[in-house]
């Protein structure tokens, strides 16, 4: 149903990007908003999500790091794709409003959330493969 | 499928030469849990402690809490697939239950997402964990471990502890027993004609790694919805794999306690016809989202339901998860009440779900997790408060010297837990 050289990984996450960059199309982006903007631009430009953007439960103003992968929409309606982005995104900014994300974790909290951010792709990449 | 339940009412631990339980306490072999738990290899150390309520004991970092049972009668064993033998499955017979008296596993897991007990002060009002007496097995890993070993590490040794004193229970009379029983399908829906019949679509959490919840020792994100009965969740046939914000974390505990079960079974044949669960999950990729929510709803359909409730775990993936089984539940022509907690900010002004549906027209709040307290400082920390200020629910400087603080209730285990077990409620008027 899908190939993976079709998908299109968007990440803030050096590990991601680093474990995935030779199997797919990866684009990095610096920060969890440009994971969501990027996402949200492309979505809008005739792609569909595979993944859930707030993945892993982790509130939005508490990781600093996301990954998201998306695939080209074809012939397919993607309103729902449009909407659900967008709900993400306000979700976000309603979170930083709340708390912004900490600017710094200590470096085993960082890891951490690159862990599980990882292993959500790590989870699905066997899915489009 | 028949379940009596005894329930061993437990009123204190204290440590002994031998494990056994006489007039309401349990003595605990303190040698034998620790070289049980020092089994595995993976983990370095263990030492355990006593919380009891009212002590000026804060317990931190909190990974699982687990109430000891044991089989007694009927097919399988407790936890199984984990603990006990996969097959045959539970659910009937007759099992024991050390009421009052649970095993805390504390340790930094991944820290930020394991939260706190309070024993007592105000945060205990919150916090069902903080009037029962805690056996507390605060475990430390060989270093270089991945996270991941460590959790499994970390997750078998309370199940373990559990069991093994759950056995302790195995001869003793209990103070009490109840009776559940769900009989198959068209037997149970023959059996109250009259009444409508209600289902629950058990939400488990599946994100991936340290997101996971386990049936029947299966990763939940590896299976389709399925039929279960009651009674062998009450046994042990799901557990708790995941590091979810504290708040809204469905303990091992919870899945044996569950409050939807509890009150369905109260009503049944009164007022309702409890017809069974509609177990599924909570994956990340989204055609598994489309595909169960589908499953779900054509299981509603096939045992003709005339209402169902639906619990999630966790904030965000799962809101879509819930209001995706919502919509297709209500389109087949089944009456949907959700039930969750809600993050609408400090002051509640602001949405309180990252999903939303036009068929969610009933919710019963569990209340809000950003509300913020004053925990005091505590004679006592069973763990550590290194990860305070990165827990959620806590921020960079909301720790004091003398070791009080300030964070929102999410920091606290299971204070706005989204399935009803507390007490916390929000209110339309």
């Amino acid at each position: 149903m899908w190939e993976i050289e079709k998908a299109i990984l968007i990440t803030n996450n050096d590990r991601v990007q680093e474990k995935y960059k030779d199997m797919m199309n990866v684009l990095y982006v610096e920060s969890y908003e440009e994971v969501l903007v990027k996402t949200r631009d492309m979505v809008y430009d005739r792609h569909v999500l595979l993944t859930h953007p707030q993945a892993s439960s982790l509130k939005p103003n508490q990781t600093p790091y996301r990954s998201v992968v998306i695939y080209p929409k074809g012939n397919d309606d993607n309103m729902k794709d449009i909407l659900l982005i967008e709900k993400c995104l306000e979700t976000y900014y309603q979170w930083q409003k709340i708390a912004p994300t900490p600017e710094k974790y200590e470096d085993r909290a960082e890891e951490d959330f690159k862990t599980i951010d990882l292993s959500v792709i790590d989870n699905i990449i066997p899915r489009i493969s | 499928m028949r379940l009596e339940l005894g329930k061993i009412e437990i009123k204190d631990i204290q440590f002994s030469d031998r494990t056994y339980i006489e007039e309401h306490i349990l003595y605990v072999n303190k040698e034998e849990v620790e070289a049980l738990v020092l089994e595995d290899d993976k983990l370095l150390e263990c030492h355990l402690d006593i919380a009891r309520p009212g002590d000026a004991t804060r317990i931190t970092p909190v990974k699982d809490v687990i109430e000891p049972r044991v089989k007694v009668s009927g097919n399988g064993e407790i936890f199984p697939g984990i603990i006990g033998k996969v097959s045959p499955t539970v659910g009937e017979g007759r099992t024991h239950a050390l009421n009052g008296c649970c095993v805390v596993t504390v340790g930094r897991i991944v820290g930020f997402q394991e939260g706190v007990i309070d024993m007592s002060g105000p945060a205990a009002d919150y916090c069902p964990f903080s009037k029962t007496v805690n056996l507390c097995v605060v475990i430390e890993p060989k270093e270089g471990l991945e996270t991941h070993v460590y959790e499994r590490a970390g997750r078998l040794a309370g199940l373990k502890v559990a069991a093994y004193l759950g056995n302790a229970g195995k001869e003793v009379e209990p103070d009490s027993i109840e009776t559940y029983e769900t009989k198959p399908v068209f037997q149970q829906a023959a059996e109250y004609p009259e009444l409508p019949k209600v289902g629950y679509v058990h939400m488990l959490q599946s994100q991936g790694l340290l997101h996971d919840t386990y049936y029947y020792g299966v990763d939940a994100k590896q299976f389709v919805p399925t039929f279960m009965y009651p009674t062998e969740i009450m046994d042990g046939a799901i557990v708790s794999g995941n590091c979810v914000a504290p708040c809204d974390k469905v303990t091992t505990y919870h899945h044996l306690h569950n409050p939807v079960i509890d009150e369905c079974y109260k009503r049944h044949g009164k007022e309702i016809n409890f017809m069974g669960v509609i177990l599924t999950n909570e994956n990340v990729f989204l055609a598994d989202k489309e595909r169960h929510s589908d499953m779900v709803a054509k299981l509603a359909e096939w045992m003709e339901l005339d209402g169902v409730l639906i619990t999630e775990e966790g904030y965000g993936n799962p809101d879509t998860d819930l209001m995706m089984n919502c919509r297709k539940v209500e389109r087949k022509g089944t009456k949907v009440v959700l039930i969750t907690d809600e993050f609408p900010g400090k002051d509640g002004k602001s949405q309180s779900l990252a999903d939303t549906c036009d068929e969610a027209t009933a919710l019963a709040s569990c209340g809000q997790g950003n509300m913020t307290l004053q925990f005091p400082a505590m004679e006592k920390v069973i763990g550590m408060q290194d990860y305070i200020e990165s827990q959620i629910g806590g921020w960079a400087g909301c720790m004091n010297e003398d070791g009080s603080f300030e964070a929102e209730i999410q920091i606290i285990i299971a204070s706005t837990i989204a399935n009803g077990f507390n007490t916390l409620a929000a209110r339309g008027y």
